[in-house]
């Protein structure tokens, strides 16, 4: 590989995004000691550097930075290492949560929730959350519909669909002193069941909310997630008082 | 002794409205914050954050677009650098690019194993080696660099500039990137080798009439 060859990769190179065969022509020539290339690459390092540099953006919150400080907190920094980083970290905080509320009022969700079946599921569905993520924004875009659905109603819920650094909180209505459910099911078995049916079905996730007062504004929030949900086409449904308020499909992609 | 200065403030442009200023000041002491660093100061751990934690956030949250694992890759970047460092030439080693670098490849490496985006399988800690980042210029991480670099992109071609993005922020090989944009490979090498050229001039230039 010639000086002349290798001059328009050397950004390539320094980005680290030529193969490992490639990569491997580019540090034998450097290796021989080519002055003209050494040069050129430590260039585009700069650049790509540079190219990292030059974002604008929002400020790190002001958190990261004592989290960050905690790392010299610890003799080898080990005891301090984050968490492996899992795509749906705060789907399963809220998760955790809405599980609870499931738990009183849906008594399929205690056999998902103890089953080991689940647990597989789970760890499965961790794997594959990462590429759901257009999933997660057309399911926010179809939440959005469960606010004109029940417009008339009196009490309100909040619906924050999470997808990166943008959380818009969604407001439905739901009567008061009603219990409303939320299903997240198989479309076909949506599509063929009446909402009766659908109360009962053992569906993939549900998710059970009864209004609370104004002034507990803070625990009102209902957040729906993919997280549960295996690659397929889904239905999600909102059920007051066994009666169908919304529904509105969804894909959760492979 | 940091090296590092925020001055906020705001700026009134034409009519009334007042506009936000903050400008990062950054000189070239990297070698004493090095030192520092590698004496295991917890000062020198908030003074290189201070320095380049919101360039390492910015960058990660571009490529992940998630705060939360944005954040997430902060920490863990900074305890590479935290775990690391000792191999580090206080003398000659820019520690800003290196720290670019580590986060870089946190949030592709974070791409890769969890948007399952293969990549080119190169390993990216060859990319990070304190080695690599001896006797790197001054001034890759200021105001003026990255101004340099904006106006290179926007010189750009879409597609060309489309190609360099990729690479660099998606860590997309050239193959992936010609299936992302449906292209021919051949076509997008192109595009990347004049892409690359291009701001390389437009680097130059710009490094010649403020040298």
């Amino acid at each position: 590989m010639t000086c002349e060859e290798l001059k328009p990769d050397y950004l390539l190179y320094a980005m680290g995004t030529m193969s490992e065969l490639e990569s491997g022509e580019v540090r034998a020539h450097l290796a021989r000691g080519c002055p003209a290339c050494t040069e050129g690459v430590r260039k585009a390092q700069t650049l790509a550097c540079s190219m990292g540099a030059a974002l604008d953006g929002p400020e790190a919150p002001r958190e990261l930075r004592a989290r960050v400080l905690a790392i010299a907190g610890s003799p080898d920094g080990k005891r301090q290492a984050p968490a492996p980083v899992v795509p749906i970290r705060n789907w399963r905080r809220w998760m955790l949560a809405a599980a609870c509320l499931a738990l009183a009022a849906v008594p399929g969700l205690l056999w998902l929730r103890d089953s080991s079946e689940w647990r597989a599921k789970e760890a499965a569905t961790t794997r594959q959350i990462a590429g759901d993520r257009d999933s997660i924004a057309s399911l926010r875009d179809q939440v959005a519909k469960l606010k004109g659905a029940a417009v008339n109603a009196a009490a309100i819920f909040a619906l924050d669909i999470e997808r990166g650094a943008d959380t818009t909180p969604k407001r439905i209505a739901i009567p008061p002193g009603t219990a409303a459910i939320v299903l997240a099911l198989p479309s076909d078995l949506a599509r063929q069941a009446s909402s009766a049916e659908i109360r009962n079905a053992s569906g993939q996730s549900i998710w059970t909310v009864s209004p609370l007062p104004a002034s507990d504004a803070d625990s009102t929030g209902l957040t729906i997630s993919a997280g549960l949900l295996t690659p397929g086409r889904y239905t999600i449904v909102l059920l007051v008082q066994d009666r169908t308020v919304a529904r509105f499909p969804f894909e959760v992609a492979r | 002794m940091s090296s590092a200065a925020i001055i906020h403030g705001t700026i009134r442009a034409t009519g009334e409205r007042m506009f936000p200023l903050v400008m990062a000041v950054v000189t070239g002491e990297d070698g004493d914050l090095v030192l520092r660093l590698q004496r295991r100061e917890p000062q020198a751990l908030a003074d290189l954050y201070d320095r380049f934690g919101g360039t390492v956030y910015r960058l990660i949250l571009r490529m992940v677009r998630d705060s939360g694992i944005a954040e997430d890759l902060v920490q863990e970047t900074f305890l590479r650098a935290w775990n690391r460092v000792s191999g580090f030439d206080s003398q000659r080693g820019a520690v800003g690019p290196w720290l670019v670098a580590i986060a870089r490849n946190r949030a592709l490496d974070y791409l890769r194993s969890h948007l399952r985006r293969g990549g080119n399988n190169v390993d990216l800690n060859e990319t990070e080696q304190p080695a690599q980042f001896v006797d790197l210029p001054d001034g890759a991480l200021t105001l003026d660099a990255a101004r340099q670099v904006q106006r290179a992109l926007e010189n750009l071609s879409p597609q060309q500039r489309e190609t360099i993005e990729l690479a660099y922020f998606e860590g997309m090989s050239q193959t992936e990137i010609a299936e992302h944009m449906g292209q021919p490979l051949g076509t997008v090498k192109t595009w990347m080798r004049r892409a690359m050229l291009q701001m390389r001039e437009t680097m130059d230039a710009g490094g010649a009439r403020n040298s």
